[in-house]
């Protein structure tokens, strides 16, 4: 496992969950046949936006990119990015079963000031066995 | 609605019948017990025609990711030349329980091919045992003799 993503509270938070592997079959006749391929949902979405960070923040972020990205293996998220949020919310989030935490693109950096940045991450939660 | 739940295990005896080796590939990282025998997880997929009217000689694949243990598989079986798959397939409930609706197939390996993602072995149904050649033979070496390097073959 990579090293934890870095411990900044975002300034905002976009989560979708996961989905199960469901194939779905319709007739013509309308009618509608789904068959599941698995017991664990994947694909977690989950976008992070640190809005005017210092420069050091974003370059933390990128850098933690670089090492996960050729490493080719998912992350831990640490509570700090979770500032702010209940319990049971954040526990479906921050580990869900068997799923792993990697880069979906690279991250987005603004720069809006002198050396002030905003990072825009954008991360899957995908099975890993 | 019909909806449809379906584990499928794999049971593969190398063609040298000294190494099992057992799959489903339903449950996520989880090992299940099916008629007393340990299944791990794998996620591989079959497809192919399983029974015909004729009986005669379907080939059936089954896909992997070409991962280490997916390449063991075909390296431990000489390309997958002559293995025994015993390959069932089981419905579940809602709760993921086992139904007692289930068909098995029993199929002999033909071959295999993988390229850098994917490792596909191939099999055909025992019902090939009625043929003159059992198992099905590949041309090669050991029943030919030395084979030329060009398609030039002249059968003597």
């Amino acid at each position: 496992m990579a090293r934890t993503f870095p411990s900044y509270v975002p300034s905002a938070r976009s989560f979708t969950p996961g989905e199960y592997p469901v194939r779905t079959y319709r007739s013509q006749s309308g009618v509608v046949s789904k068959r599941i391929y698995g017991n664990k949902p994947t694909n977690y979405e989950l976008q992070l936006t640190f809005a005017n960070v210092d420069d050091s923040v974003a370059n933390d972020i990128v850098a933690h990119y670089e090492d996960t990205a050729k490493q080719l293996e998912g992350f831990n998220l640490p509570n700090e990015v979770f500032g702010g949020m209940g319990s049971g919310l954040k526990s479906k989030i921050q580990a869900p079963s068997n799923v792993t935490w990697s880069y979906a693109s690279p991250p987005q950096i603004k720069s809006v000031f002198i050396d002030v940045s905003t990072v825009e991450v954008s991360l899957i939660g995908e099975i890993n066995v | 609605m019909s909806n449809l739940r379906l584990v499928q295990f794999f049971d593969y005896l190398t063609g040298d019948g000294l190494t099992r080796y057992r799959y489903q590939n339903y449950f996520v990282g989880q090992n299940k017990t099916y008629n007393s025998n340990s299944y791990a997880f794998a996620p591989f997929q079959s497809s192919g025609s399983l029974s015909t009217l004729t009986g005669d000689n379907e080939t059936v694949t089954v896909l992997f990711p070409a991962t280490e243990y997916a390449i063991r598989l075909v390296d431990a079986s000489g390309g997958n030349r002559q293995s025994e798959l015993t390959l069932t397939t089981l419905w579940l409930t809602a709760e993921n329980e086992y139904s007692s609706l289930q068909f098995t197939e029993t199929l002999i390996g033909i071959g295999s091919s993988f390229d850098d993602t994917t490792l596909e072995l191939r099999f055909r149904t025992a019902m090939d045992s009625v043929g003159a050649n059992f198992p099905t033979r590949t041309f090669n070496r050991d029943n030919a003799g030395i084979l030329p390097i060009n398609a030039e073959l002249s059968l003597r």
